[in-house]
């Protein structure tokens, strides 16, 4: 198909307060588009609208041609059709979010074993080789207490792929690790990439948004402003808003 | 030595004669008190007539259990030591406590079958089997996994001790330990089953729960045990269990309901990321109950539940109300025969001071299970 | 069974959801009573009927000359009247209990934070014994125990008319109101009342004289109309004792058991309360220079009160909840005599569905008017 993700016109509201206004983008397969824009600017709020965390109010969003419900209330129809969009986002948290009461290998096959319906022993060897894809093997039994910051999100990132996503999503993976361990997170990014995952990003992370990036988008006050090639915003930002955002974040 | 007395004088000093009104309060209260002590260990030791519980220490014990049937008492205390040394241990299983354990269990195993006391042989198996067991067993089935065979095995045991008598029998303090582990087992289901319910999305269901919850904690035990327990048979038609299933039932129902808002508690604490997580990897909300949600619910409320079986123990003897004969109903029908009129104060003396030993073995486990669950934060 | 922590939306939420039921009951209830409907099968007019038993203390409410007033009951007046007076029974039992034991519960509350060591402990070893025994035991401990180890009324204990202690209970002075004293006495008590109400709302310097010359007038009233109540001393008769207040031996059982055990508990609180306080605030206070009276009054004690009223308020319904164990040692309470009532008439769902609502409003009062008292409390502070 052409695009992977489809979204048309979106407005939201929190209550009273707009978050999103007729926002549109569309992302192919493969692509990798990286957000960028200040605090409440709405990207946040965007990417967990692509996989329904955030209900929206106007316009469409489709994710391989299938419509995710719009408005807040969902009938069951629509909640199976949530859950099998779902089966193909796999979301990483700014805030980790692993199971606490879970070891690592138990996290990443708990998905696979429920709602996939894979056997406990090939959802176990499968989990274990996304591991050390991400370097963890040796953690597999330990719980997320025990894993510092960066492992935890590693290990976000395998319990997401177990599931064989075609889009991945990530909602400031880094902006809570301490500096020392953003590194690894952001190679296990490179690495998706290359493979060839379609990837929606929001993050702070200018240098890799300019390397990873095939487009860049950046948002304020719940709108779309510019969107380009990596070189086209970071290098030409056409908008004054755009410039002086860059020029803020980019100053240290 | 503690708080940083380099003497005893000091000590003393400090704590009990800061000031002169200080030392005459001390000593005021210092001379009361021996004197009152005097007076009680007086007439215990010379006045008291003790033979009221010592001819029946049996129908205090288990009631008209008939001599053949002595193993039920055995279990039930094998099971409720059980339990209470996995409360206690639950957790953390630190080195240095499993040969500990299991040095304590050989030694109790070994006096039981030296006495020969076969409730201690019981007790001391079951501890060394605990010590050997529990740590190899979460290592590969995983905490939850075995807390709920153990919980399912406590329920076997106890079932089993049920089973082949005449339950109607079995009273005293036998029926006291009973119910209580009975109940803490049974309550725990069906709490968290009325705290689902409550936040269900099905309107009837979360109204109905909260209603019956409510109500529950809103009246006073006796009353909504009667009811519960007139009502039974008519709901359940053809009811035909002994009397004591009918009241363990009442009473388990009843002290569901204050389980079921600990829960909540324990629900609400459950951080919204998990949940969010849960969702984002597609997982149906059953899913996300079973292996996320109740389980980390549970594991921040278990300190409370814990003091809750001490709630459970205390609210026994006020199942008289529907004919239930615990310790204390026991001791009440022997003083109601004319030849032990006079020594009502032995008896209850007695009842108290039982009732007070399991009471505070219960607090002084609870409290060590919350310190630890402090720690581990 | 404790009460556990309740947050106001709770609790409101509570009220709401017996606020249904209690709708829904009374509905039953009055078609039962007034319509000859039956609901449910639920049929109300036993009430009306002639009692027939007779209660061993307790009064009700019965027309005397064609005005309600209180008289003791008596087998003639109606089951909805022994009803009655088993609630006020209650009643009795909850509003001194709830007093004694707030004041006990400080008292020890306080002891429990004593320098002294031996003070600390025993009071924790009250709290402990307390806590860790059934209430049930402790009530007929106090009861069998106890009260009936007293001497019989032949052989009381009487100090001077004073106190009188026997197997029937204990009896000391009381008040009882003249004949016309009631006219008196309700003049006296809006001018207190109104008094009250000028200071709480007038805070300043300058209360304390107000208060002692508005109470100093109405005792300087007194010889000028003629005192509106009288003093009685009990006396001791051949089997009974006469005059005075008499608190019948299960009461005192009942009180004295309850005070004892609620008491603990409040103890409980108030330690968490104060202790929770953060150090920093004495700390602070200690650094303006304010004495240790000035630190405890205007910075430690606010703070505690603007806290207490809530956690307190559980332990009150708590106190409500166990005045239903008078039916272990005979006292007549709501639930004992209702359990006569519905055996001499069948009516067993009936009976139990109004106990219920009495206990509700019970609770909910008692909620109701700490919350109310915590609101004016911090508005205040």
């Amino acid at each position: 198909m052409a695009t992977i993700i489809d979204i048309n016109s979106v407005d939201k509201f929190f209550g009273a307060y707009q978050a999103l206004h007729q926002v549109s983008l569309t992302i192919a397969p493969g692509e990798v588009v990286v957000l960028i824009g200040a605090s409440g600017s709405g990207k946040s709020t965007l990417i967990r609208c692509v996989n329904g965390l955030e209900s929206y109010h106007e316009g469409s969003i489709a994710v391989s041609c299938v419509q995710l419900p719009r408005g807040e209330l969902r009938s069951k129809r629509d909640d199976d059709r949530l859950r099998s969009i779902r089966r193909q986002v796999g979301m990483v948290f700014q805030q980790f979010n692993l199971f606490s009461n879970l070891t690592a290998i138990e996290n990443v096959t708990l998905a696979p074993r429920r709602v996939l319906g894979m056997k406990p022993e090939a959802a176990t060897a499968e989990g274990l080789k996304l591991l050390s894809r991400v370097g963890l093997a040796d953690h597999a039994w330990k719980y997320p207490a025990e894993l510092s910051g960066g492992q935890q999100q590693r290990v976000a990132i395998a319990r997401s792929l177990a599931m064989q996503p075609r889009i991945m999503l990530f909602d400031e993976p880094t902006s809570a690790l301490d500096p020392e361990m953003v590194g690894e997170v952001l190679d296990v990014m490179r690495e998706l990439r290359s493979d060839g995952m379609t990837m929606l990003i929001v993050t702070h992370e200018m240098g890799f948004a300019r390397e990873v990036a095939d487009r860049v988008v950046y948002m304020d006050q719940g709108a779309i402003v510019e969107t380009g090639s990596p070189t086209d915003i970071f290098d030409k930002p056409r908008h004054a808003r755009t410039n002086a955002f860059l020029s803020r974040v980019l100053r240290h | 030595m503690r708080g940083g007395y380099d003497t005893i004088g000091q000590w003393l000093r400090a704590n009990l004669f800061r000031s002169p009104l200080d030392g005459m309060l001390t000593v005021l209260v210092g001379l009361g008190l021996a004197w009152c002590l005097y007076g009680i260990a007086r007439w215990a030791v010379v006045d008291a007539d003790w033979s009221i519980v010592s001819d029946n220490l049996r129908f205090l014990a288990v009631g008209t259990l008939p001599a053949h049937a002595n193993w039920h008492a055995e279990i039930v205390g094998g099971v409720m030591v059980l339990l209470a040394a996995h409360a206690a241990t639950n957790g953390a299983y630190v080195g240095g406590r499993i040969p500990a354990a299991l040095l304590v269990g050989l030694a109790l195993t070994i006096a039981g079958i030296a006495v020969p006391l076969r409730f201690l042989v019981w007790v001391g198996l079951g501890l060394a089997v605990i010590a050997v067991v529990i740590p190899r067993a979460r290592r590969t089935f995983g905490q939850a996994r075995l807390v709920t065979s153990l919980w399912a095995a406590g329920a076997i045991a106890v079932i089993a001790a049920l089973a082949s008598t005449d339950l109607d029998l079995i009273g005293g303090l036998l029926l006291s330990l009973l119910l209580t582990t009975t109940t803490a087992i049974a309550s725990l289901p069906l709490g968290i089953l009325l705290a689902l319910g409550r936040r269900s999305r099905n309107v009837l269901l979360r109204v109905l729960c909260s209603a019956y919850i409510e109500l529950a904690r809103s009246l006073p035990l006796l009353l909504v045990v009667y009811w519960i327990w007139l009502m039974l048979p008519l709901l359940v038609p053809g009811w035909h269990t002994a009397d004591i299933v009918r009241a363990g039932t009442a009473f388990a129902l009843f002290v569901s309901a204050y389980v079921a808002e600990y829960i909540r508690t324990g629900l609400e604490a459950v951080q919204r990321g998990q949940i969010e997580a849960a969702e984002a990897l597609g997982l149906r909300t059953t899913d996300i109950n079973r292996y996320i949600v109740i389980p980390q619910a549970l594991r921040t409320v278990f300190p409370a539940l814990v003091g809750n079986v001490l709630e459970i123990f205390n609210a026994i003897p006020l199942l008289f109300i529907i004919g239930s004969v615990d310790l204390l109903r026991a001791g009440q029908i022997i003083l109601s025969n004319p030849e032990y009129g006079a020594n009502a104060m032995e008896m209850y003396l007695f009842v108290f001071i039982v009732y007070l030993a399991i009471g505070s073995t219960i607090t002084a486990l609870s409290r060590k299970i919350e310190r630890r669950a402090g720690r581990a934060r | 069974m404790k009460a556990g922590s309740r947050p106001a939306h709770t609790v409101r939420r509570a009220a709401l959801v017996a606020a249904g039921i209690l709708a829904a009951a009374l509905f039953a209830i009055g078609i039962g009573l007034f319509a000859d409907l039956p609901t449910f099968g639920l049929d109300y007019r036993y009430l009306l009927n002639r009692a027939g038993i007779d209660l061993s203390e307790g009064s009700t409410i019965a027309l005397e000359e064609g005005l309600p007033g209180f008289a003791r009951f008596g087998p003639e007046m109606a089951n909805w009247q022994a009803l009655l007076a088993g609630l006020f029974n209650n009643l009795k039992i909850i509003v001194v209990a709830l007093v004694a034991s707030t004041l006990l519960g400080t008292l020890v509350g306080v002891a429990l934070l004593s320098r002294n060591a031996l003070v600390r402990a025993l009071s924790f070893g009250y709290v402990e014994l307390i806590r860790n025994t059934p209430l049930l035991v402790q009530l007929v401990f106090w009861y069998f125990a106890i009260i009936l180890s007293f001497p019989p009324v032949s052989a009381a204990i009487d100090l001077y008319g004073w106190l009188i202690v026997s197997r029937r209970g204990i009896s000391f002075p009381g008040l009882s109101v003249v004949e016309s004293g009631w006219l008196s006495i309700i003049l006296a008590a809006c001018v207190l009342v109104l008094v009250c109400w000028y200071l709480w709302r007038r805070p300043g310097p300058g209360r304390l004289p107000i208060a002692l010359l508005s109470f100093g007038a109405l005792i300087a009233a007194i010889p000028i109309v003629g005192s509106p109540v009288e003093l009685s001393f009990p006396v001791v008769k051949r089997f009974s004792v006469a005059g005075g207040i008499g608190l019948s031996a299960e009461l005192t059982g009942m009180l004295l058991a309850l005070v004892v055990f609620t008491a603990a508990y409040i103890a409980e609180i108030i330690r968490g309360v104060i202790l929770s306080v953060p150090r920093g605030q004495s700390e602070a206070a200690q650094a303006l220079g304010l004495s240790n009276r000035h630190t405890m009054q205007d910075v430690i004690l606010p703070q505690v009160y603007r806290v207490v009223l809530p956690a307190l308020s559980n332990q009150y319904v708590s106190l409500a909840k166990n005045t239903s164990l008078g039916i272990a040692i005979g006292y007549p309470d709501l639930f004992n005599v209702s359990g006569t009532i519905a055996n001499q008439t069948g009516r067993n769902f009936e009976s139990i569905l109004l106990v219920m609502l009495a206990y509700l409003l019970v609770s909910w009062t008692i909620i109701g008017g700490t919350s109310a008292i915590n609101a004016a409390l911090r508005r205040r502070a």
